[in-house]
């Protein structure tokens, strides 16, 4: 096996415990978005996830990070080498969006009265459904970013629905979108961290 | 080579480096362990979290 297959074969081994718990934070993430989603429409919704598909992006993200630090000779100097906050979300978010491993099923009655009765609120289910997966990669990187720093990213309200928009319908390069998220970091936060 | 600024090139390595190192630090601090005790230490918040997210982008 060449160097490179190695690495992979040890990064592997020393992920497999990111791996879960990463698993968990999509897990809790989503479940968090599913109950206020049903509070507010009610109980015929439900999100579901294609395990094989978040596994998929999961290990995707592991093995683009493993080539990272490869390229970089990061291992040979540093064996704990870890890289930077907006690397570990743009390189998560780009996998997620990719394999979309979320659906939002909609029961069909309730898709129907909502059509009737509040076209409003069905317009809104079925953006929501449409976008489910940036959704979500979205709220867990808000969340993993309050539990490391204690502080949430700097997006208003427009600015979130514009990069969900933009990660929905554009093409963007994980090197532009780390770009991007390491603006709105609070970098002064995190070196008293 | 001349810079402009009258830094030597071996001024722009350390520069470089220090920016790297930089980096490094900032970047060794995330753990998993830390946000899955965040989500289960704070439920309550979270969801809270969740609605506000999602009020943001419209959904509510």
């Amino acid at each position: 096996m060449d160097q490179l297959g190695n690495f992979y074969v040890k990064e592997h081994n020393k992920n497999k415990g990111a791996l879960h718990d990463r698993y968990k934070e999509f897990n809790l993430a989503t479940k968090n978005i599913e109950k206020v989603l049903i509070d507010e429409y009610g109980k015929g919704l439900h999100i579901l996830c294609v395990p094989e598909r978040l596994h998929s992006a999961l290990t995707s993200y592991f093995y683009d990070i493993c080539r990272y630090k490869h390229f970089h000779g990061m291992l040979d100097k540093d064996k704990e080498a870890k890289i930077n906050f907006p690397k570990v979300y743009a390189y998560t978010l780009k996998w997620i969006i990719k394999e979309k491993p979320f659906s939002l099923i909609i029961n069909d009655a309730i898709l129907e009265a909502f059509k009737e009765n509040d076209p409003e609120k069905f317009k809104k289910l079925l953006e929501t459904s449409n976008r489910i997966n940036e959704i979500l990669a979205f709220f867990w990187m808000d969340i993993s970013h309050k539990s490391q720093t204690g502080a949430l990213l700097d997006f208003n309200a427009k600015e979130k629905k514009s990069l969900i928009y933009n990660l929905k319908f554009r093409d963007i390069h994980v090197g532009m979108l780390e770009s991007l998220l390491h603006n709105k970091i609070d970098h002064e936060v995190l070196k008293q961290l | 080579m001349e810079f402009s600024n009258n830094l030597e090139y071996k001024d722009l390595i350390k520069i470089n480096t220090s920016a790297e190192e930089n980096n490094r630090n900032s970047s060794a601090k995330y753990s998993s362990q830390v946000v899955n005790n965040f989500f289960e230490s704070n439920p309550k918040n979270i969801e809270k979290m969740a609605k506000n997210f999602l009020e943001d982008l419209g959904v509510l």
